[in-house]
Parts: C-alpha cells; structure tokens; sequence
C-alpha cells in the first residue's frame, strides 16, 4: 500500500482516495462477500467501509497499517449489515443437515455445499476469525490485532469455527451417504 | 479425512468461494459519488496529541498508548473535563440530523382533519451504480408526521415509487393515512393505508383515484378492470359496488352514496349511476342520459350533469327529481366556504371571485395569473398563488374583499398544500406552504411565520445557499446535479439564467413556474419536449385532484461541457422559480434523474 496516497487522501484528496479505494476494494470486498455470503449486503458492506475509510482517514496516526485498519473497518460494517438487514439469517433455520433435502437433490450435495451450510452456521465473530486468517492469510495475532480482540479469544474462536466446519461436514457427508444409500427423501 | 486434510479442503472452499465474489469495482464509483454526503473528519484535537505523544501501542496504531504517562493522564482528565463541559453546552447548539440528504426535497404536506399535525413526504434522490456500472437513479420517499409546531417528527416508512407527486390522504379520524402514488405512466399503483397507531400498513390492492369517505373509514377506488370497490381502512369488508367501466367516483358528502360514471368517455353509452356505498342497489340517473359527465353539485345536493359535446348542464337529485342549478355549478371549478355559504374560484377571469347560492358574486382579483384560491378555516380569508407586482408565491385577502398581501414568497406553493390553511375554525387562521426545502406556517395577516420543519432539518446543506445579495445566475451542473440548491438571480426582465453543464451527459432543464403564459427560449441549448419518450415538460404531472393547467410545454436539454441561457420569456421574475434538471443517461436511454433547484430573483 502506497503510503503517499494515504497521506494525500487524509489531507482530503480525492483523487488519491480514489486510486486507494480502487487498490483496496478488491481485498475489502472479498472478506465482505466471504464474511456474508450474500452479494448485496457485501456491496452494502463495502460500500460503507469505504465510505468510513474516508470518513475517519484523518485518525489513522500510521498510513503504513492502513490495510489492516481498513480490514476492520469492512469486518465492522460486515456487523452492522448483518444487524441492519438479517435478511437472509431466518433461512438458516431451513439448513440443518439433516432435513430438508430432497431426493433429487441428494446427489447434488457435494463438498462445497455442505461447506456453505456449515458456514452460514458459524457465528459472526467466528466468521471474521476464519475468514481474515484463511482468506486474507493473516496470522492469527494480527487477526486478533485488527479485529481488537486478545490473541487467545482470536484463537479459540478459530477453533471452534474450524470443529463446526469439521463437524458439519462430516455430519452432512454422513447423512448424505445415508441419504444416497437409502434413495429416501429425508424430513 | 484427518484432521490437516479437512482444513485444507475448508481453506480451498473459503478461498474458491472468495474468489467468486462479484466484481467490486462499480462500487468505487457508487463510493466516490457518495462523498459530498461523507465530508472526511478533521484530526481532533485527542488524534494529534496521542500522535504527539506517540504510541506504546505498536500493534494497533489507531487507538490510544496503552501505557499512560503521568503527564497523559492529566491530559485525559483536562479532556474529559472539556469534552463534559461540551456535553453541557451541545443542548445549546444542538442541530438534528437532517430527515434527507443535499439533494431531499419536501413534498405533498397535508394538514390532519383537525388541524393538530402535518403529514409530509421527503424525498431524497440518491445515485447508485449498478453491476454494469450504470448509473442509476432512484427517488426514496419517506413519510413524516410531526405536530403543528413541528415538534415530534415521526418517521412512518419509505417508498421507491416513481411519482412526482404522492397523494397524501388523511382518513376523516385522523388515525390513518392514505397513500396513493404511481410511476409517471400511471401504471404501477402502490394504494396502502398507514395506520398512525403502529399498527402495519395495510396494502388495499390496485385501485386508481382511491378516495375516502367523508365520514368513515373506509375508501373507495376504481380497479384496473373498472370495478368500483369499498374497502375499510384494515383491509376489511372488500366489495365491488360497480361491476366494469367505471371511470369517475365521487363520494356525496354523507358518505352514503357514490356517483359514478360508467362507459367510455364521450361514447353514446356512457352513462351515470348513483351507487349507495354498502352495495345495495344502484340506479341509472336516466335524467342524464347521454352525459359527457357529472359531478355533485357545490351544495351537495345535486347532480350536475352536462352534455357530451356542449357544454349545457341540468341538476338533478340523487333520486331524479329536477334540483336549481346554481351560478356555482355553472361556474365548475372551485372551493367551497366551510359553511357553504360561497364558492372561491378562478374560473371567472380575470383573478378570483366568490359566488354565492344566491348566484350574487364578489370579485376579489383581478390579476388573470392569481390561482389555486382556498378559504381559511373560519371562512374569513381566501388565500391564492399569484405572480404579481409584489412578488411571486402565496397572498391572502380577506373573503369579504381587500387589497391581497403576500405572505408566502414561493412559486412552488400550489405543489404543496392542497389546502394550505390549517383546520382550525375557532382559533387563530393559519396556514402552511412549503418553500424549497422547509415548510413554514404563518398568520392569516402575514404576522409570525415560524419554520415548523426548518431546512436544514428536512435536507443536509448542498452548497452555499446564497444568504446575502450577492448575484449568481449560473447553474453549474456537475456529474451528480447542480453544486447548489439555491441560486440567486439579479433583476432582469425574462427570467434570464445559464445552465454551465460540466458532467459528460446531456441535461433537460425544466421550468416550474405553472403561469403557462410565456415561453421558454432556450438560446444555444435544444428545445425538447420529451426525454426519450417520456414527456418532459414537468408542468404536465398535475397531482391529483388538481386541474391541469396551460403549462409551459418546451424544456431545454444542455450538452455535455457545454452551457446555455436560458429564459422563462413570459415568467415575471419577482419572487422564487423551481427548476428541474433531468439527467439523460444515454446508457439508459431515459432521464430518469430530477433534481430540483430554486431561483431568487432579485426584486426589478
């Protein structure tokens, strides 16, 4: 990150905000996207990181941590689009692995899609803990530093995101097999 | 699968599924548009001095040094000090947050039956860009209430609907608002009842014209099929009390009967049918037989009908017997006194006279551009909308003749208040009108005008409203709309200003000035009256309940990096011009963006 044009942007140009949303955007829309797993509220997020990135420039003391401030401001907004619009959260209730699947879909449950479940089951915090440590590949310290939490919390959040991802896959992966071998449709 | 293999494969998973993230870049530029909403907070005082001081706290340079010097403590605790006395004086200073952005406008405010609050729109247009990076425009309206004073703002809910103008409906209670609004086509109805108790919205299907009885609450409105339908405010006991074609409904004033025109308009068979409301049986008003329409009478008693093709009228009562028709009638077009002791009405060129039901008549006016005359509720005044020597906007005389006093400096007042004067028969007469952003109430006399919704409660700040004399009369429109809201013109005889069109896209310039007498000269811009299609002379969209007026046709579209003068030629320009600017997005084909400045013309 151009530490020049954080400084430039903090003085309130808007040219060389420009050129640093257009470098960020991608990073900060992807932990957005992976973080809630619905475009529009990825778009909304990240709109508004940007828009707070801009707003509160002028109280970041040190241009060269301007990528993991900007990481905290979009795992934030994640919160906040989550709280304004939990459009989606209601049809999580419809996902437990073992209901709900009918039989000409059983084939089609694959891998990613038990994957997808188990994920939309995690928690928001534990969301941004896996997400900043296996997507953006920060170590777990600076996850816990940009999400302002202690290093151990950051820690035991992964973990327990990590079994309930470990655990719903295999619990799907059974089910499915059951669900294959039997050819019955599941309720 | 062990345990190092299972979390390789969630690694994949997540990184695979952040790669299909859609493209982000349109955002950047929904962000950049975005800006002038977000001004950038300057470093505070705490910022520099935690910078001065440095940081222990290596690992998150934002926030404060977790290792306190002794001198940083003291620091602090002047600061918590300061920040406790700023505490203690913001109620002094206190600024609500504006209800819209920079670019929100106030619209269809409507006084409550008994006069006690103010329902309103804000409109706020905002741009987004969509996955195609094309601009888009939309138009939120939100929906206030507030009381008399102004006091208790309370938000009800917000609508994406098209229409210019949202008609606004109190139920004859007071407990319920009735909401109608349409895409400019007419097309897309969006008919619901707001209950003002909490209880939810409830959505009474596609009805045109939905109107409420006098009396209760129930409305009535036409399908698309051309039923005529009664339904309750809470959705209740639907029914159809005119099977198709119908075209007018009117309610008489006791809410027990509906007059009804039925057929296609102008066509031999039309024909005109009173319909009790609780669908018991209709009759054909035979009397009326090959009506070019009908109307109550102004003393409700009557149905005035009047022949297709000339313009003769008969009276006759809801039951068929022969009624008087009255000067009133003759007349058409006006309001009624409270007691129905006199009809105002501009119809009988030149300005504004009373008639009375003894067909003796009163002229107030004589100016042929005073309109929209309304009683005051205790019937002692009469307000109009004129454009005179004095200013452009709101008079008021009193009912039993005068010389007219302008109260109200707004050209835009007649697109505010349907009827402006607040219910309030026993006590002081008021009323309201809305003037560019802020809707303001005053005394009958002109005395004490108090902005009960101020400007920059209703709109954040766009631009430099001019406060002092200073002249600008070049409109500089930029990427997202014009720089200001308010610009101030100096004195000139044709209403004169240029239109500096800086974006990359054309723009239309529509004048509001409703007097329908001049004509536009564009100079160097291109006279149009359509915006792919889709007409563009703003003057055309009367709200309901409204007669159309004779209507500037001609608006003016400025090229890109390109300006224009323009001149409203027939608009005396003594008092306030509202100005549309349409955005023509050739990517989609239509001007789908309006936004709306106001012109002070300096005094000649």
């Amino acid at each position: 990150m151009d530490a020049d044009l954080v400084i430039r942007a903090q003085g309130g140009d808007r040219e060389a905000f420009e050129r640093l949303a257009t470098t960020s955007v991608g990073r900060l829309h992807a932990v957005a996207w992976s973080i809630l797993g619905d475009a529009m509220l990825a778009e909304d997020a990240t709109q508004q990181a940007l828009l707070s990135i801009w707003r509160d420039l002028s109280s970041l003391r040190d241009p060269a941590r301007f990528e993991a401030w900007s990481y905290r401001l979009v795992v934030r907004a994640c919160y906040a689009e989550r709280r304004r619009t939990p459009r989606w959260m209601p049809n999580l209730d419809g996902l437990p692995g073992l209901e709900a699947v009918a039989p000409d879909a059983v084939a089609l449950v694959d891998e990613r899609d038990r994957l997808e479940r188990g994920f939309r089951r995690l928690p928001f915090d534990q969301r941004a803990v896996v997400v900043l440590h296996n997507v953006v590949d920060l170590p777990i310290d600076r996850v816990a530093e940009i999400l302002g939490i202690p290093s151990g919390t950051a820690r035991s959040r992964l973990n327990r995101a990590m079994q309930t991802l470990r655990a719903a896959l295999a619990a799907d992966a059974r089910s499915s097999l059951l669900d294959a071998s039997s050819g019955e449709t599941v309720r | 699968m062990s345990e190092q293999d299972t979390t390789t494969t969630i690694r994949s998973w997540l990184r695979d599924r952040a790669d299909t993230a859609p493209d982000p870049m349109p955002i950047v530029a929904t962000v950049m548009a975005d800006l002038d909403r977000v001004p950038q907070r300057a470093a505070t005082p705490w910022r520099r001095l935690a910078s001065a001081l440095g940081s222990s706290r290596v690992a998150q340079p934002w926030l404060p040094a977790r290792r306190w010097a002794p001198t940083t403590i003291l620091v602090i605790l002047a600061l918590v000090l300061l920040a406790v006395a700023a505490l203690l004086l913001a109620g002094t200073f206190h600024r609500p947050t504006p209800l819209g952005g920079p670019f929100a406008e106030v619209r269809s405010a409507t006084w409550s039956p008994d006069g006690k609050r103010l329902a309103f729109y804000v409109f706020n247009p905002i741009t987004t860009v969509n996955g195609n990076g094309v601009k888009q425009y939309e138009s939120p309206k939100s929906l206030y209430v507030m009381n008399a004073d102004g006091s208790g703002v309370t938000y009800l809910r917000t609508s994406t609907d098209a229409s210019p103008v949202p008609a606004l409906l109190w139920s004859p209670d007071g407990g319920d608002l009735l909401l109608t609004s349409t895409d400019p086509a007419g097309q897309d109805l969006d008919v619901r009842v707001v209950p003002l108790d909490g209880r939810s919205t409830v959505d009474i299907g596609r009805l045109f014209d939905p109107k409420w009885s006098p009396v209760a609450n129930e409305v009535e409105g036409v399908t698309p099929n051309g039923e005529v339908v009664v339904v309750r405010a809470d959705g209740s006991n639907r029914r159809v009390v005119v099977g198709a074609k119908a075209n007018d409904v009117w309610w008489s004033t006791d809410g027990r009967l509906l007059l009804v025109t039925v057929g296609d308009q102008g066509s031999e068979d039309m024909a005109i049918w009173i319909v009790p409301a609780d669908g018991s049986r209709a009759r054909e008003m035979r009397e009326c037989s090959g009506a070019g329409g009908a109307s109550w009478s102004h003393l409700a008693n009557a149905v005035v009908c009047w022949r297709a093709g000339t313009q003769d009228l008969i009276a006759v009562t809801p039951d068929g017997a022969p009624a008087r028709l009255t000067e009133m009638d003759r007349v058409g077009f006006g309001q009624m006194s409270p007691d129905r002791s006199g009809l105002v009405t501009p119809n009988l060129q030149p300005g504004i006279a009373i008639i009375h039901p003894d067909d003796s008549t009163v002229r107030l006016t004589t100016d042929p551009h005073d309109a929209y005359p309304a009683f005051s509720a205790d019937g002692a005044f009469v307000s109009f909308w004129g454009n005179r020597p004095e200013g452009t906007g709101l008079f008021v005389v009193p009912s039993t003749g005068g010389t007219p006093k302008l109260v109200g400096r707004d050209a835009t007042i007649q697109w505010s208040l349907a009827s402006p004067w607040q219910p309030n028969p026993d006590g002081p007469q008021r009323f309201a009108f809305i003037r560019g952003r802020s809707i303001i109430t005053v005394a009958a006399d002109g005395s004490d005008p108090r902005a009960v919704l101020p400007e920059d409660a209703a709109a954040a700040v766009r631009g430099d409203d001019p406060r002092d004399e200073a002249v600008d009369d070049r409109i500089v429109v930029l990427a997202d709309g014009p720089e200001r809201a308010v610009y101030r013109i100096g004195p000139n005889p044709d209403a004169a200003f240029t239109v500096d069109n800086r974006s990359d896209d054309p723009w239309v310039v529509g004048l509001w000035d409703d007097i329908g007498a001049g004509s536009v000269d564009c100079g160097t811009a291109t006279p149009v009256s359509s915006i792919s299609g889709q007409l563009a002379s703003i003057g055309s969209q009367a709200p309901p309940s409204r007669p159309a007026l004779d209507f500037v046709p001609v608006t003016c579209q400025v090229a890109p990096h390109s300006s224009a003068r323009i001149k409203d030629v027939g608009f005396v320009p003594r008092g306030t011009l509202e100005v549309h600017l349409y955005h023509v997005a050739p990517a989609l084909g239509v001007g789908t963006l309006s936004r709306t400045i106001w012109l002070e013309f300096s005094p000649p």
